[in-house]
C-alpha cells in the first residue's frame, strides 16, 4: 500500500493528539510509516512527522550526520526553510547525533516570550526505546494522576527540561520517536520526577 | 462535493490548523491566533469549530453535531452536511457512539469518555474583551497574569444586582494560569470541564484564535469567598417528556393554558431517556 498523504498524515495527527493531550501515552505510528517510500534514509516516523507539521509558513531544523541531504530533501519536498537552531520552529534531532547534541538543542532552542508563548520550537528526538517503564513519573494536565515513562537516552535531557521550562507559559515541547515508531509527547506543562 | 479534498480543505489549512491545535493543548486556556480560513457559512455561526472539526476528522471517526443541545437545529445540521458531503464520515446522534462532537453552547449531559474529541464553537474568545477592547492590551494582560479587571467586573456586578448575574459564559482559571471564555455554556456546564476525561477543543473563526482544556485539567470558575460560584438551580425541574431531573432545562410555555413547564435542553439525552437506551 502506498503512503495516503491526506489519510496517513490524519491518522498519525490524530494518534499525536491521543500523544500530546494525555503525556505518557504511546501511540504506534508503524503502519502509517510502514508504507511511507521516500528516497531519503531517516527513521520513517521523524519523516511522517516531518510531513505533518511542515511547510513554506514554518522553518526547521535537523541535527543529525546526514542533515544536511535530509534537509535538503525536506526543504524541497515541503517548501519549509532551513534555520539556525536558535530561531526554528520545528527541531528534528536523530539518534545518530549523539547525547550532547540532544542537550545542546534544549539549551539553545526557543522558549517563546510571555506575549507569545506559543512561539517556541517544538523538539522531536529519535530515540532507541520508549516504554512505560516506570523511571520518570509524569504529572500535569492531561494525566489523572500519574505516568511512568521510560527513554533509552543518555542525555540529561529530563533535567534540561526542568531548566527550561521553568518560567511557565514560557518552554518547550518534545516529541519522542523510538526505531518501532513509537511516539510520546511531553508539553511544557508536565512535570518529571524520578 | 468530489471536486473537494477530503474535508473541504486544502492539506496546508489543515497544517496550520494542526500547528495551532498542538501549541493550544501545550498551553492550555491560552488562545493561539491562526489564519481561520473563508468558510462556506457565515463567520460567527461556528466556523471556528468547524474549521478545527475538519482539520481532526479521519474516514473511521462517527460524528456528532449539536446546537444548544439540538441535534436538529438548522445550524447542527448545516455544518453536519459540510462535513458528510466533503469527507463521507458517519453521524450519530448518541452522544456514547460518537468519536468526535461539535458543539454550539453546550456540554453533553451523559459523561464525555478519553476516546472522545469535544469542540465548541466560541463567538468570543477573548474573556477580557468587555473591560479592554484592544487586543494588543488583553495579550499583554495575559502575559502579566494581570486579572484585576475582571475580579472587578464581577465585584461591580455584585454590588449592581447582588450576584455575578454571568449567564452563559462564565469566566474560568484553567490550569492556575490563564483565565478562559468556555464559550456560551451555561454555568451549569462549567464543572464539566473541570477535569473532564476527554480533550475540549475551542476555536473562534471570526476572532481567529484556537484554545484547549486537555483532559485532566483543573479549570475553576471564577468565584468570591462570599459570593460562591451558582449554577442555575434545575433542582426543582422535572423534564415534561422524560421525566429527568437534574439536567440543563429548556423553560417553554404552554400556548394554551399559558403554563411554564420545562423539557431537557440536551434533545438526544432526553430521546435516549424516553426510548430506554439509557438508565431512567
Amino acid at each position: 500500500m502506498k503512503f495516503d498523504y491526506v489519510h496517513d498524515i490524519q491518522r498519525a495527527y490524530r494518534k499525536l493528539i491521543d500523544s500530546i493531550s494525555k503525556p505518557g501515552t504511546i501511540s504506534s505510528l508503524d503502519e502509517e510509516s510502514r508504507k511511507l517510500d521516500l528516497a531519503v534514509s531517516c527513521n520513517k516516523s521523524i519523516l511522517v512527522l516531518m510531513l505533518m507539521l511542515l511547510d513554506t509558513e514554518v522553518t526547521f531544523h535537523i541535527a543529525g550526520q546526514e542533515a544536511e541531504n535530509i534537509s535538503r530533501y525536506i526543504s524541497q519536498l515541503t517548501y519549509s526553510r532551513v534555520a539556525p537552531l536558535e530561531e526554528a520552529d520545528f527541531i528534528y534531532i536523530l539518534e545518530d547525533v549523539g547525547s550532547k547534541e540532544l542537550e545542546s538543542a534544549i539549551k539553545r532552542c526557543k522558549i517563546g516570550d510571555l506575549v507569545n508563548p506559543h512561539l517556541s520550537a517544538t523538539l522531536i528526538i529519535e530515540v532507541e526505546e520508549i516504554s512505560n517503564h516506570k523511571d520518570l513519573v509524569l504529572r500535569g494536565p492531561g494525566i489523572k494522576e500519574e505516568k511512568y515513562i521510560s527513554i533509552s537516552t543518555e542525555a540529561r535531557w529530563a533535567a534540561l527540561r526542568a531548566e527550561k521550562n521553568i518560567e511557565y507559559p514560557l518552554g518547550i515541547e518534545m516529541y519522542f520517536v523510538d526505531k518501532e515508531h513509537k511516539l510520546l509527547a511531553l508539553p511544557r506543562t508536565t512535570k518529571i520526577t524520578k | 462535493m468530489k471536486s473537494y479534498n477530503f474535508a473541504f480543505f486544502d492539506e496546508g489549512s489543515k497544517r496550520e490548523i494542526r500547528r495551532a491545535t498542538l501549541k493550544a493543548i501545550a498551553l492550555p486556556g491560552y488562545q493561539v491566533p491562526f489564519a481561520s480560513r473563508e468558510m462556506p457559512i457565515a463567520r460567527g455561526w461556528g466556523t471556528g469549530g468547524l474549521q478545527l472539526t475538519l482539520s481532526l476528522v479521519g474516514k473511521d471517526d462517527k460524528i456528532k453535531v449539536i446546537d444548544q443541545g439540538a441535534d436538529e437545529s438548522v445550524n447542527a445540521v448545516n455544518i453536519k452536511k459540510l462535513i458528510k458531503n466533503t469527507t463521507d464520515v458517519e453521524e450519530t446522534e448518541f452522544t456514547e457512539e460518537a468519536t468526535l462532537i461539535q458543539s454550539r453552547h453546550r456540554i453533553p449531559e451523559i459523561e464525555l469518555r478519553e476516546d472522545q474529541i469535544l469542540v465548541l464553537q466560541v463567538p468570543i474568545p477573548e474573556p477580557l474583551r468587555e473591560i479592554e477592547p484592544s487586543e494588543y492590551i488583553t495579550k499583554r494582560l495575559h502575559a502579566d497574569k494581570e486579572y484585576s479587571g475582571i475580579w472587578l467586573m464581577l465585584f461591580e456586578r455584585i454590588m449592581k444586582h447582588g450576584s455575578m448575574a454571568t449567564g452563559a459564559d462564565h469566566p474560568v482559571l484553567v490550569n492556575n494560569r490563564y483565565v478562559m471564555a468556555p464559550s456560551p455554556i451555561p454555568r451549569f456546564d462549567n464543572h464539566k470541564l473541570n477535569n473532564s476525561k476527554a480533550l475540549i477543543l475551542l476555536g473562534a473563526g471570526r476572532e481567529k484564535k484556537i484554545y484547549a482544556v486537555p483532559p485532566y485539567t483543573e479549570v475553576q470558575s471564577l468565584a468570591f469567598e462570599d459570593y460562591p460560584f451558582e449554577v442555575e438551580n434545575m433542582d426543582d425541574k422535572v423534564c415534561r417528556l422524560c421525566g429527568a431531573r437534574g439536567v440543563f432545562m429548556d423553560e417553554l410555555i404552554d400556548e394554551e393554558t399559558k403554563e411554564k413547564y420545562y423539557q431537557c435542553n440536551d434533545v438526544s439525552y432526553c430521546l435516549q431517556r424516553l426510548n430506554n437506551e439509557i438508565a431512567n
